[in-house]
């Protein structure tokens, strides 16, 4: 396996533990969990 | 892939220069019809018993990579350099070839323009063609230099006919990955060379000779570098790929937890429910809130969630929105918005939770419809109560952490497929026939005109 091939091995295997991980955590940087409360946002369609 | 000739080993003959007086070795004799004098660089005819001087070149002998007489094994055969050209096409893009000779195998070339060596080994038979490709022993090559004409502008050495400086041939290329096919004529003869790219390695071993590691532009017959190893990490790439879509799949979802019926009027303020318990067994999980409101329209549903530990208290807040509009203009009728909203909490430990629902409705009203406050406002008159249905599930595999993982395994792929694009182009932009394949990704019309 050439030098390339093998550090793109090393990356998928760190993507990978790093989706095992978060799964075993239940964590997601896109989470809605801890966000700012929206109340002083703009209600109302947005096109018109 | 080249055909060999088998040929009886010719003798090695003394000569003596007419014109300096130098001794010359004639290493093919009986082959070789011409030599150019090491020492002063005059040609002379070794046809002739007594030696003709055909030319005196007065000018100094080249510096060459090889000097002749030096010997290297390629290909398994050792191989003398006996001969030395420089040709181009009348003056533009240079190049230089050795003659090689063995006694038993005959001659082959070594070519190079100064990005990479070529050993080029004479057909004993033309190829076969199918439109514009070449076929050599099944193998197609696809045309990449028109029909030009070159020229020998020096010469050094020995070599099997009567070359001259000056000498002109139309010349004529094919090309396939590691490999160029060569076709050159005049009006007595054709012949074809097939020649194959030498990796730096050989020419280092054989002849001393280092090659550029990465020539620039590469060579029109120079593979992509990464080519195999693109094939390999595809393949490690998409394996991976397919084992996280599996286990997103497999273990990724958790079981419902809860669902119910949250009450509402549009209007009439604040409500507050409580549903529970809800028993997260994971050590940790996400935690999803999906609300819909199936009769929501021109009004929005504030809904703020607390997901609170029975036992620590410890609460996990989350804010989510359902709000539906519509209406009719100038254009004809629209809607926006979305009458559902999905949260998801994450990292919520184990544990007996009770979710905490905060909601009210509120009515949206347009600015043509005569409300005193532009944008957004209360409206008035009676409002119909409503239902949001809430589901409260839990799981472990987010679905957009699986996107970004999908991302972020592709992104060494796209580098590399983005590298193998410019690589082809900065190859075949040196061809008369332009780009073809991938080499035409992101073209732009002025590129076509320019290679025009």
């Amino acid at each position: 396996m050439s030098r390339g091939s093998f550090l793109y091995a090393l990356w998928c295997l760190a993507v990978a533990g790093l989706f095992v991980l978060s799964g075993f955590f239940g964590w997601s940087p896109f989470a809605d969990g801890g966000r700012a409360h929206r109340g002083a946002g703009f209600y109302g369609p947005t096109h018109k | 892939m080249p055909a060999e000739t088998a040929q009886a080993a010719p003798a090695v003959r003394a000569l003596t220069c007419p014109s300096c007086g130098g001794n010359v070795t004639l290493r093919a004799a009986g082959y070789s019809v011409t030599i150019a004098c090491l020492y002063c660089g005059s040609l002379l005819d070794v046809t002739d018993p007594e030696v003709k001087l055909i030319t005196e070149y007065r000018q100094a002998a080249a510096e060459l990579a090889i000097p002749l007489g030096s010997r290297g094994v390629l290909k398994g055969v050792e191989w003398e350099a006996i001969g030395y050209l420089e040709r181009s096409e009348n003056g533009n893009y240079p190049w230089s070839e050795y003659l090689l000779f063995n006694p038993y195998h005959g001659y082959r070339w070594l070519i190079t323009d100064g990005r990479g060596w070529s050993f080029g080994t004479m057909l004993t038979a033309p190829p076969f063609n199918r439109d514009v490709t070449q076929f050599v022993e099944n193998e197609a090559f696809e045309p990449f230099f028109a029909d030009s004409e070159s020229q020998v502008d020096y010469v050094l050495g020995e070599f099997y006919w009567r070359v001259a400086v000056g000498e002109k041939v139309a010349t004529a290329d094919w090309v396939r990955p590691g490999w160029m096919l060569s076709r050159e004529s005049n009006e007595n003869e054709e012949s074809w060379t097939v020649s194959e790219l030498l990796a730096p390695d050989e020419m280092r071993s054989a002849f001393g000779v280092e090659p550029p590691q990465s020539p620039w532009p590469p060579l029109p017959h120079q593979p992509p570098p990464f080519a195999g190893e693109a094939s390999r990490m595809t393949k490690i790439g998409g394996g991976t790929g397919v084992f996280l879509f599996l286990l997103f799949l497999l273990i990724g979802g958790g079981p419902r937890l809860a669902e119910t019926i949250l009450p509402f009027t549009v209007g009439a303020g604040e409500r507050t429910a409580t549903v529970g318990p809800l028993t997260l067994t994971r050590p940790w999980q996400f935690v999803s809130i999906r609300a819909r409101v199936p009769t929501l329209d021109n009004s929005w549903l504030d809904l703020d969630y607390a997901l609170v530990d029975r036992k620590s208290q410890q609460s996990f807040e989350a804010y989510g929105v359902a709000e539906r509009y519509s209406g009719r203009d100038s254009d004809g009728p629209w809607t926006e918005g979305s009458r559902g909203s999905t949260v998801k909490i994450a990292a919520v430990p184990r544990g007996t939770y009770d979710l905490v629902v905060d909601y009210s409705g509120t009515r949206w009203s347009s600015p043509s419809s005569g409300s005193s406050w532009s944008g957004y406002g209360y409206g008035s008159g009676y409002e119909a109560p409503q239902q949001a249905e809430l589901v409260i599930s839990t799981g472990g595999f987010f679905g957009s952490n699986l996107l970004l993982a999908l991302a972020l395994l592709l992104i060494p792929l796209a580098i590399l497929a983005y590298r193998y694009i410019k690589f082809e182009q900065a190859r075949q932009d040196q061809s008369d026939f332009g780009r073809s394949g991938a080499a035409k990704l992101f073209t732009s019309d002025e590129d076509e005109d320019d290679d025009e």
